[in-house]
């Protein structure tokens, strides 16, 4: 999961605006963010042992990880759970408030609390259900799987907006992607699965990419307001899908069709009650990590990527190196667009086996989101489309466990707005500054 | 110091984004696709009539079936055969035609005007069923009809004034979305005879009857067909909008239903903030799938359908709401999975809207609430089809439709609020 502490160690954050930014701060408040952060968390361990653990039901609630009578199972004790948290918090803040004079831990203290937050919202939730049993594994596969649209899109946000190109269109490019995707493969296969689906994921892929090539034209050819062209793409998506859909597969008849085939990872998926439900998935699910990977050795590691990164951050020190700065953005940006379109494809082909106008909800958008909260850094930018993942499934899971607060069940539209909450306080407080590409959403003009 | 102020923009725009998502997503459709969609003639075309026939009714349903194909252009075809199989007690328009209406007296020129709500008459859900109810009244008197199709919340109004301006004798809206716009239009229009699907009033003028219809009760065979299925003794139920009455309704009438096969069945149930999102649906239902559910209700449109489809892919039943999801979601048995889709809790629109206009062209149309529940067949449940469904199961839940239908079970949900009632 990616963590305030992230962002020390990256390699690439320009420092001198960081640190002016923080020396004004420490002006006015003496406090670093790290410490403020610290401060919270202590208040926040003090009111757990003072106030919630004793207030728990002092029942035994179960945790278990997996199917069938293997499973194990860990049993908690709710107030002992909750002192124990409330107490490393108190922890995590005195370290990370006494950073002034160590100088040290601060960043790992406050990781630690951080994921520490995981269980606890758990052993409260699961203590104040109805129920004192609940699966886990299920819960982090759930959580993966919503998390790996948001992740791909945010990856497809990335190469653009590396190269200094901004994205809003990645949902747009994801829902043409979904519809045209669906529409062939009702076309062709008449949605019954074999070498036609695979036809239509390739496709759907190809698709994002086209729609990524119309921005790079309006953007970087015709130097378009980059938010505008990506508003452009947005309804371009919308309107052309939902034709198709009218036109093509109503009158088709073709409303639901096979999806991709679920896969087991050899070996691996052996493994006794975990393996499996860990280690079989579908295609584009898995696809995710290896293009997570590919895109962070791209990247980082080879001159075309290094090549993408300055024409984000400098474009006109690139040409003066003799580096092709409009080839470039069109390559980063087309190649954003392709992994966009593969995110379609994980809603039309992958998961739900149909299309159906404006299926996507948002996804695209709480992508840009994840990307922002990962600073532009494939890692960060996956957890924090894991940490939506992990809001979305928590909010379902609370709600069928009956959570009721001081008798009080919590509102379902209360649990619906938990990614977006967590969007909020993650972006508006947790990660602190994010620095975009120096050169995002500027034009790129040929120096003279 | 440009690009910070370009991010600006961008979660500026995010933001606003984020706040529609959270309001209710199946707004954000807006900006490209506004105005009222005019059908390409007035009146349902032979082709559009034919498109939505072959879509509802496949052709193997092999029952009751008119005639032997549904070509695109066969208008000739009864639109109820979609529904043509259904329950032994659902009935057919065409029957209730006959039987009923054999020697109705239609005066003359009697026009229908029917509004949907967001979406099409041929989308597969109570738009189309409505749009079916119309066509019926069509067929069996002969009166004109014409329909426009909605395609945002912001055009209920402009859509009603659109279908009033020929000055109609009955104006048909669907959907409890519309029932405020709706209300005002019975109000200005009082020659005019209003029917409203879904649409509860606190009171309604002489000329405006809402069919609700009794969701707690469909929900109910739902449940209890779940509880009879299940062997892990755990079941879900994926809703829609909280905020949507009949769901409630739908889950609280479910969740009575299982437990009144078995008090110790688990029941899960899930809210989810949109109708049109099935892989929040479909992830639900896995999440359900996790704790050991074997049984799982969809009730919230291609919501509630998505977490149908995931159910049935894992080899687990499922269970379908409003229309047989049978036709519908599994293309009459030709999408995977349909041999477990068990059933589905069925809400007679078809019926509500036909038997409303039949009142209208006789004369006797009076304002109120038209409830149609178990008694009068406008809730009832969908034939197995494919499903293995046991010999016992299927005895139990005819007798407990039956018990409904004559009173003698009592769903112990409040049919106004939805809620559980209290004892």
């Amino acid at each position: 999961m990616a963590t305030p502490a992230a962002s020390k160690t990256a390699p690439d954050a320009p420092e001198p605006e960081v640190v002016s930014q923080r020396t004004r701060r420490r002006g006015l408040t003496r406090l670093s963010r790290l410490q403020t952060i610290g401060l919270l968390f202590g208040l926040l361990g003090v009111v757990l042992v003072g106030q919630v653990a004793n207030a728990l039901p002092a029942d035994d609630v179960i945790f278990t990880f997996g199917f069938g009578d293997l499973a194990p199972e860990l049993p908690v004790d709710p107030p002992n759970a909750v002192l124990a948290i409330g107490v490393l918090f108190c922890v995590a803040g005195v370290v990370a408030l006494a950073e002034r004079w160590t100088h040290h831990y601060a960043g790992v203290a406050l990781l630690v609390a951080t994921g520490l937050f995981v269980p606890l919202v758990l052993v409260c939730s699961l203590a104040l259900s109805s129920s004192n049993q609940t699966n886990l594994i299920p819960l982090l596969v759930e959580s993966l799987r919503l998390g790996t649209p948001i992740a791909l899109g945010a990856l497809a946000g990335l190469w653009c907006e590396r190269s200094g190109v901004v994205n809003i269109g990645i949902e747009g490019m994801m829902l043409a992607g979904a519809g045209v995707g669906f529409v062939v493969y009702a076309l062709v296969g008449g949605g019954r699965g074999g070498l036609a689906l695979y036809a239509s994921v390739v496709v759907a892929v190809a698709v994002g990419g086209l729609m990524a090539a119309l921005h790079a034209v309006l953007s970087v050819t015709f130097r378009t307001d980059q938010i505008i062209s990506g508003v452009v793409i947005n309804l371009l998506a919308i309107g052309g899908t939902s034709f198709l859909r009218q036109q093509v597969l109503l009158p088709l008849g073709v409303q639901s069709g096979v999806t991709l085939p679920a896969v087991s990872v050899p070996l691996l998926s052996q493994i006794p009650v975990v393996g499996q439900p860990l280690f079989t998935g579908k295609p584009i699910y898995f696809s995710m990590f290896v293009i997570f990977v590919l895109t962070q050795v791209v990247l980082f590691r080879t001159p075309w990527g290094l090549r993408v990164r300055s024409v984000g951050e400098n474009p006109h020190a690139a040409e003066t190196l003799g580096i092709n700065v409009i080839t470039t953005r069109y390559q980063a940006v087309i190649l954003g667009g392709l992994i966009a379109g593969l995110a379609g494809a994980w809603f039309s082909l992958e998961t739900v086996g149909s299309f159906d106008d404006l299926m996507t909800n948002g996804t695209g958008f709480i992508a840009l989101a994840a990307l922002i909260f990962g600073k532009w850094r494939p890692w960060s930018a996956f957890g924090g489309a894991m940490l939506f993942g992990f809001a979305n499934a928590l909010g379902t899971r609370i709600q069928f466990l009956n959570v009721a607060v001081a008798g009080f069940p919590v509102p379902s539209q209360f649990l619906q707005i938990l990614p977006f909450v967590v969007t909020i306080i993650v972006l508006a407080g947790a990660i602190g500054r994010a620095v975009p590409p120096a050169a995002v959403g500027v034009p790129y003009s040929r120096s003279r | 110091m440009r690009a910070p102020r370009g991010m600006m923009i961008a979660a500026l725009a995010l933001a606003l984004t984020l706040l529609a998502a959270a309001c209710g997503n199946d707004e954000t459709g807006t900006p490209a696709d506004t105005g009222t969609t005019l059908p390409p003639a007035d009146t349902g075309t032979p082709t559009e009539t034919g498109t939505m026939t072959e879509t509802a009714s496949p052709t193997d349903t092999g029952t009751e079936t008119a005639t032997p194909t549904d070509t695109p252009t066969d208008t000739g075809t009864p639109t109820e055969t979609g529904t043509g199989d259904t329950a032994s007690a659902a009935v057919s328009l065409a029957d209730v035609c006959a039987s009923e209406y054999a020697d109705v007296e239609v005066p003359e020129g009697f026009s229908v005007g029917l509004v949907t709500d967001i979406g099409r008459v041929n989308d597969g859900t109570f738009n189309q069923y409505a749009f079916e109810g119309m066509q019926a009244a069509e067929e069996c008197f002969g009166i004109e009809t014409n329909f426009i199709e909605t395609s945002s919340e912001a055009d209920y109004a402009r859509n009603l004034e659109t279908i009033l301006s020929p000055g109609p004798d009955v104006v048909v809206t669907v959907g409890f979305l519309l029932a405020t716009d709706t209300l005002a239009a019975a109000e200005a229009n009082p020659e005019t005879f209003f029917i409203g699907v879904d649409q509860f009033q606190p009171e309604y003028p002489d000329n405006y009857v809402g069919i609700l219809f009794r969701e707690d009760q469909g929900g109910f065979l739902a449940g209890a067909m779940a509880g009879l299925l299940t062997e892990s003794g755990v079941v879900g139920v994926v809703g829609g909008r909280e905020d949507v009455p009949p769901v409630v309704r739908f889950v609280n009438g479910f969740e009575q239903g299982a437990k009144s096969i078995d008090e110790s069945i688990n029941v899960l149930s899930v809210f989810l903030p949109s109708f049109t999102d099935p892989a929040a649906g479909a992830s639900a239902a896995q999440q359900f799938l996790g704790e050991g559910a074997d049984v799982i209700f969809g009730a919230g449109g291609l919501t509630g359908s998505g977490a149908v489809r995931a159910a049935t892919d894992a080899g687990v039943f499922g269970i379908g709401v409003d229309q047989d999801e049978y036709f519908t979601t599994y293309e009459g048995g030709e999408a995977p999975g349909a041999e477990f889709l068990a059933t589905s809790a069925i809400k007679r629109v078809d019926l509500g809207v036909f038997s409303q206009i039949a009142a209208a062209v006789q004369g006797d149309f009076s304002g109120g609430i038209f409830e149609l529940n178990a008694e009068n067949n406008g809730i009832t449940y969908a034939p197995f089809h494919d499903a293995d469904v046991p010999e016992e199961a299927a005895t139990q839940i005819e007798e407990i439709r039956a018990g409904l239908a004559d009173g003698s079970i009592d769903t112990g949900v409040d049919p106004v609020t939805g809620l559980p009632a209290e004892g």
